[in-house]
């Protein structure tokens, strides 16, 4: 290779670097985190805590299942220090991922919402199953004794859905293609693994703690059976488009259900 | 085959530089093979190379050896798979929790389109003909010059 060469291809790949730098500014920006109040049924934990993570999560994913005992770890770790916020994020792959998150709307609607959430990632193996769980999630309700005629009118209520698809939408925004997404002092970490490895982290450097080697928040015992250890998912890396392409700034995400 | 090898690298390197490299970070954390000091590496500056070699390739600039670099890509993407639990059928649920954008493809199917991608990448890195290409013309270019 002579000169000429080497200097095509020098200029090729600035080229190419600056393209992506110029429609990476101009044409890519990134949505707002929406402001979360502790008075609001999908958030918990103190007004002023010090750590926030909101959670961009889907109710059928088993990878956010694996998130839950996770967070608990860190609430019951770090007590009073942490706000966790809720946002349903519905993948269209998953069945009864829609009305999941309509029925977890539902018990928000009526105050309950943890106490749901919990039950479905509980109970996800169970209901994720081919038949149409709703008599299980009513069933659920009485449980948790909610208003169950309420509860069942609600969920086929078309507000309600548009409120879910607002959020999901707010995601989109945000780019979250995958689930469990979360932001953790808007610092994002994308599944249970890294939520584990990246909220010690930043846990310990906004609470000033001393620099001891992190310790990984020990996760509760789940509830629900482990899966297996990976229960990622079974896309490749991205490397693969044809298995996992993003889609392109000006593509407008597809409807949730 | 040289346009889709490299048109399908651009395309995803592209879109993932698009995207916060967490999302593709994430990706890669689920990959026990992949020590955690290289996700950050990897999340930043894979979709780099793929971006730009995927173009080169496209243009056939210097062809040989940016097919050999997507070939190896590719094979190590094969390897990553393989060690999957998931392409034994050992993870627990089929998640399809990253995204749902394109076709959802399992582990194996993945394996066999980088597979592919791998075999043609090294076929071209063992062909010295690549017409269209702008190696042929600087090539030509510079022949003219020294005549």
């Amino acid at each position: 290779m002579n000169a000429r060469y080497m200097l095509t291809g020098f200029f090729l790949t600035v080229f190419l670097v600056s393209g992506v730098l110029v429609v990476r500014r101009n044409f890519v920006h990134l949505g707002e985190l929406p402001q979360a109040y502790a008075s609001e049924p999908k958030v918990k934990g103190p007004a002023d805590a010090p750590i926030e993570i909101q959670e961009y999560s889907d109710f059928q994913c088993p990878a956010c299942q694996r998130a839950q005992p996770v967070l608990k770890a860190l609430l019951e770790k770090y007590p009073g220090k942490i706000r966790v916020v809720f946002h349903h994020f519905p993948l269209a792959g998953h069945q009864w991922s829609s009305i999941a998150h309509q029925a977890a709307e539902c018990a928000a609607v009526q105050g309950k919402f943890w106490e749901y959430h919990d039950l479905l990632f509980q109970e996800q193996a169970v209901w994720s199953g081919p038949q149409n769980p709703t008599q299980l999630f009513l069933k659920d309700a009485q449980i948790l004794s909610l208003d169950v005629d309420a509860f069942a009118t609600c969920l086929a209520d078309t507000g309600i859905q548009e409120k879910i698809k607002q959020e999901r939408q707010g995601g989109d925004r945000l780019q979250v293609r995958s689930t469990p997404t979360f932001f953790i002092n808007k610092e994002r970490a994308v599944g249970h693994l890294e939520l584990k490895t990246k909220a010690e982290e930043i846990i310990h450097r906004t609470l000033k703690l001393p620099a001891e080697k992190a310790q990984e928040p020990e996760a509760a015992p789940a509830s629900a059976p482990e899966a297996a250890p990976a229960s990622a998912p079974e896309a490749a890396p991205a490397s693969v488009p044809v298995a996992m392409p993003t889609p392109t700034p000006s593509t407008p995400a597809p409807a949730a259900s | 085959m040289r346009f889709f090898l490299g048109g399908i690298y651009a395309y995803a390197g592209f879109l993932k530089l698009m995207e916060p490299h967490e999302n593709f970070r994430g990706v890669l954390s689920h990959y026990e093979i992949i020590p955690p000091f290289l996700l950050d590496p990897l999340s930043r500056g894979l979709p780099w190379v793929e971006w730009i070699v995927g173009v080169f390739v496209i243009l056939g600039y210097a062809p040989r050896l940016s097919s050999l670099v997507l070939g190896i890509l590719s094979a190590s993407l094969v390897a990553v798979l393989v060690s999957s639990p998931s392409f034994w059928g050992t993870a627990g649920g089929s998640c399809g929790c990253f995204g749902q954008y394109g076709p959802q493809l399992t582990t194996r199917q993945m394996a066999i389109v980088d597979l592919t991608n791998a075999l043609i990448g090294f076929k071209f890195f063992f062909t010295s003909g690549h017409p269209f290409s702008l190696h042929n013309w600087l090539v030509r270019k510079d022949e003219s010059s020294q005549a």
